[in-house]
């Protein structure tokens, strides 16, 4: 099995070196071999392994998600339900962040829509983020 | 006027005093060169922590907050420099809604699959189907 140095699966599944030894620091992949000269090697396994890794960020899984799993997947008995439930954990988590988003999203778009004047004092924005500055203003105005 | 102290200032803006250090270290609390970091401080330093916890509510970034208070600090030119940060930050919050709205498309697809399946496959096939984006470089 070929085996590649860490700038080129860098390269390869399209992230920085610095993450992938982040991971290998995280133990999200296991420490690879050396070369002679100390270099890290990566075989396909390992590539895979990262693939998948990155796939899950690109998703929105944390690492601690990530490692679990991983878990999952290595443990004999694991389980399509236990996987199953932890990504639909996440899917509730990404609905709930959405929400949250849009919320805010409609406020700072009402905001935008109150603000018709260009004098600070009277803007809808500076008044709801509660600037300190605006009884100032007004009354040097 | 000058009344609290770091502590007091934190638990006024129900907060820990790190974070009032941090507000200090990155210029967003006018602490002059007479008055240490431990204070005093006073309303209108009370009332600056309490905007910028409801930029944060708002999903503003430090560095967006730091722009907006170099705003409130020079007021006469203000207007259109807010409301065009608060237009670029709303993008960005839509970006972000758009990209969700995306994942919550994958993943629910992969839970559904994988209930009416009854296999882990469609999630390691969701998973394993690699995407070149510049999201992919992210690591944390």
């Amino acid at each position: 099995m070929s085996k590649h140095h860490i700038g080129t699966v860098a390269a390869m599944v399209g992230c920085r070196a610095d993450t992938i030894r982040y991971y290998e620091k995280q133990h999200l992949i296991p420490n690879p071999q050396r070369s002679s000269g100390g270099q890290r090697l990566y075989d396909e396994t390992a590539i895979d392994r990262l693939r998948f890794i990155l796939r899950g960020r690109e998703l929105g899984f944390s690492l601690n998600q990530i490692h679990r799993m991983l878990a999952i997947l290595e443990k004999e008995d694991g389980s399509a339900i236990e996987l199953r439930e932890l990504t639909a954990e996440h899917l509730n988590d990404v609905r709930q962040q959405i929400e949250s988003l849009r919320a805010k999203e409609q406020e700072l778009d009402r905001l935008l829509s109150a603000c018709e004047s260009e004098d600070l004092a009277e803007c809808p924005i500076v008044r709801a983020l509660g600037l300190p500055v605006v009884e100032e203003i007004r009354s040097a105005s | 006027m000058g009344c609290f102290n770091v502590t007091e200032l934190a638990h006024e803006a129900h907060c820990s005093t790190a974070l009032i250090r941090e507000y200090i270290n990155r210029g967003f609390l006018p602490v002059d060169d007479q008055v240490s970091s431990m204070g005093p401080f006073d309303e209108e330093d009370l009332a600056r922590i309490e905007f910028i916890h409801r930029c944060r509510s708002l999903e503003f970034e430090f560095e967006e907050i730091q722009v907006l208070i170099s705003i409130i600090d020079r007021p006469p030119e203000v207007g259109l420099d807010f409301e065009t940060l608060v237009s670029r930050h709303l993008e960005k919050i839509h970006d972000q809604v758009v990209h969700l709205s995306e994942v919550e498309t994958v993943l629910h697809e992969m839970v559904s699959l994988a209930q009416s399946s009854g296999t882990v496959q469609p999630l390691l096939d969701a998973l394993n189907k690699v995407q070149q984006s510049p999201r992919s470089d992210r690591r944390l």
